[in-house]
């Protein structure tokens, strides 16, 4: 890639301290919590573990872009072992007893962003939101909103600019969701924030190193040192700071392997025009998208990582060379243009109460980025320590960080991937169109709370309705 | 035109050129991690637009560097001494394009009778140092949180690199 080679200049500039553990230690943020970091850099094996990195490893004083990258890269997958590690905290990821060696994972107890919000009294850390009424007689489960139709309570549980639904093959709505973890949600409850009355009366006081005034900030993670050396992990004490992550979810129907999916059983829920309407079924549910967004305390604009399920869509300069018996969760092989148009939303009405959707119609998508051979590398590494799990089947579509986050006229750092989409959460601004096609942290950057601040790369304070 | 094209120069020395003629520090210019290839663009621009006078001003800065090092504003004097001299105009048109996004065609520049620009991209017009020095942004394209028009800008050697604009006193 040419920008690779032309940066092949010295470091110096770089605005990274390239090891953590070199770093004078700060005292951590108030509300990240004290962790086992994993602090294994991209040229040890993919080493599987349920250690989260607290910041990024990289290789040497003066590493090169390519290792830099890689060390991002290394930090996502390293997140998403440890983030779907079978939450009972014993087993091995890829040995539950789920088909395909699946199992809770971690993240399964994190809270639901839209409870903490959107409730009166946000459950306490660990406790569910009471389901909607629809949803009371079947028992207990994460609630899967529905996208579209009730926009004023449920964009948050859409796609990104509400560009439109995903559908599947058997003519199923994608459904999202998204979670935070302790830090995060610590950070909200006890700053008010999930009011609007305490958003109003929130009066923020660090600086970031990215900006000329005081900021809302989440509580960063950050590595403390010094690092242990280990099998199959080198280790080093550090603090978890803020993490969130957004799921989408495809319904487990006909020509779907539950053997190559994370599952969970899910009530999905589908609000209707009265309450009488609403709708819930328990359904199983299987992962095809899952954003992680990570707080590390040197690159105030986060880490943004992005994983999809690796039968969800084929690249767009393959389509040519696809066999009839390639089979896709959001594509149709031989399907022509003007039957099946590429990459565009679904005719309306979109209606989620009216499924499967209408007149055999099913989301046509590709993927307009090629992942590139890094990438491939990079996720053959960590897929053949997982092989025989549902965890082999899935990737790293990319990992989004600030190249100089330290720049006050550029508070977005400069993000390399300057565009990073997943097919199934940025479905339809793919590209790279400035200005229109997907940047986690460029438009992450706009997101404000109710009364106007600046949140801190989330949207997700804005939803507070009391 | 050459005859027999002579390989275009390394990027180093161009971008060092370029600080000394736009007062924007070289690793503002280029960083150490770039996320677009605005610099290359520029340097391609120059290079087919006249690719002797890039050689010549290369050389001349080189020259000038070692007559006056630490002195950047005799260095930039130097160049722009002929206002009218294909390096004199190299020199404004590249500092043009950094500035602007545009190329500026150097047979257009002097006497100015036929002057003629191109934008050179989106991204370069985007990044133009007239939107930074004027601690600004291109119209649709701030990366600011919401609300940043209500307070003070970042200070200008946040923009520039630089404690204060040097050179700019020749012409």
């Amino acid at each position: 890639m040419r920008l690779w080679l032309l940066a092949s200049v010295a470091l110096s500039g770089f605005g990274l301290s390239m090891s953590a553990s070199a770093q004078t230690p700060v005292p951590p943020d108030p509300y990240a919590v004290k962790v086992t970091c994993n602090a294994n850099g991209p040229a040890a094996d993919a080493a599987l573990s349920p250690l989260m990195p607290c910041d990024l490893t990289f290789e040497g004083s003066n590493p090169t872009p390519v290792q830099i990258q890689q060390s991002f890269d290394t930090f996502s997958w390293q997140s998403f072992v440890a983030l779907n590690w079978p939450a009972d905290g014993t087993t091995v990821i890829g040995q539950g007893k789920g088909a395909g060696g699946d199992a809770p994972a971690t993240w399964s107890g994190w809270a639901d962003a839209l409870a903490v919000m959107m409730t009166p009294t946000p459950p306490a850390w660990g406790a569910s939101a009471p389901p909607p009424e629809a949803c009371a007689a079947l028992g207990a489960g994460p609630v899967l909103s529905m996208v579209g139709k009730t926009p004023d309570l449920l964009t948050a549980a859409t796609q990104p600019f509400d560009t439109g639904p995903l559908i599947d093959q058997n003519g199923a709505y994608v459904r999202y969701q998204i979670l935070i973890n302790k830090p995060m949600y610590d950070f909200i409850i006890a700053n008010k924030l999930n009011t609007k009355a305490g958003q109003a009366a929130y009066k923020p006081t660090f600086i970031p190193p990215n900006a000329t005034k005081p900021m809302m900030t989440f509580p960063g993670g950050q590595q403390d040192g010094p690092v242990t050396p280990a099998k199959p992990v080198a280790t080093a004490p550090g603090y978890e700071g803020a993490v969130m992550i957004k799921l989408a979810w495809k319904i487990m129907g006909p020509g779907d392997d539950p053997a190559t999916f994370h599952t969970v059983t899910a009530l999905v829920y589908t609000q209707g025009a009265t309450p009488a309407q609403d709708t819930c079924l328990k359904q199983t549910v299987g992962l095809v998208g899952m954003h992680i967004g990570n707080k590390v305390r040197r690159f105030p604009q986060w880490v943004w990582s992005t994983f999809e399920q690796v039968h969800n869509v084929p690249q767009a300069q393959d389509v040519g060379t696809l066999k009839p018996a390639d089979k896709f969760n959001f594509y149709r092989v031989g399907c022509d243009a003007a039957t099946c148009p590429v990459n565009q939303p679904p005719p309306r009405p979109w209606n989620p109460a009216v499924q499967p959707f209408p007149n055999h119609y099913a989301s046509q998508i590709t993927r307009v980025i090629a992942l590139a051979q890094s990438y491939k590398d990079m996720n053959a590494k960590w897929q053949a320590p997982l092989a025989g799990t549902v965890w082999a089947d899935y990737m790293l579509i990319g990992t989004q960080w600030p190249t100089q986050q330290d720049n006050k006229s550029s508070p977005t750092g400069f993000p390399f991937p300057v565009f990073l989409a997943n097919t199934t959460l940025e479905t339809y601004i793919q590209g790279t169109v400035p200005q229109s096609s997907s940047s986690c942290i460029a438009c992450h950057n706009n997101a404000v709370d109710t009364a106007g601040t600046p949140s801190d790369f989330t949207y997700i304070l804005e939803r507070a309705v009391h | 035109m050459s005859l027999t094209p002579s390989p275009a120069p390394d990027m180093t020395g161009f971008i060092a050129l370029s600080s000394v003629l736009t007062g924007i520090a070289a690793t503002t210019l280029l960083p150490s991690f770039p996320t677009n290839d605005v610099h290359q663009q520029i340097l391609d621009a120059a290079w087919a637009d006249d690719p002797d006078a890039l050689t010549e001003l290369l050389a001349a800065f080189t020259a000038a560097t070692q007559r006056f090092p630490n002195d950047p504003a005799m260095v930039l004097r130097t160049l722009l001494v002929s206002g009218d001299s294909p390096i004199a105009l190299m020199a404004k048109s590249i500092i043009l394009a950094w500035y602007s996004g545009a190329w500026y065609a150097t047979a257009g520049l002097y006497p100015a009778k036929t002057r003629s620009a191109r934008v050179l991209s989106a991204i370069a017009y985007e990044q133009g140092y007239m939107w930074k020095v004027a601690q600004a942004h291109a119209m649709g394209s701030a990366d600011y949180p919401f609300g940043y028009w209500n307070g003070q800008p970042p200070s200008l050697q946040d923009y520039t690199g630089q404690e204060t604009i040097q050179g700019g006193q020749g012409q």
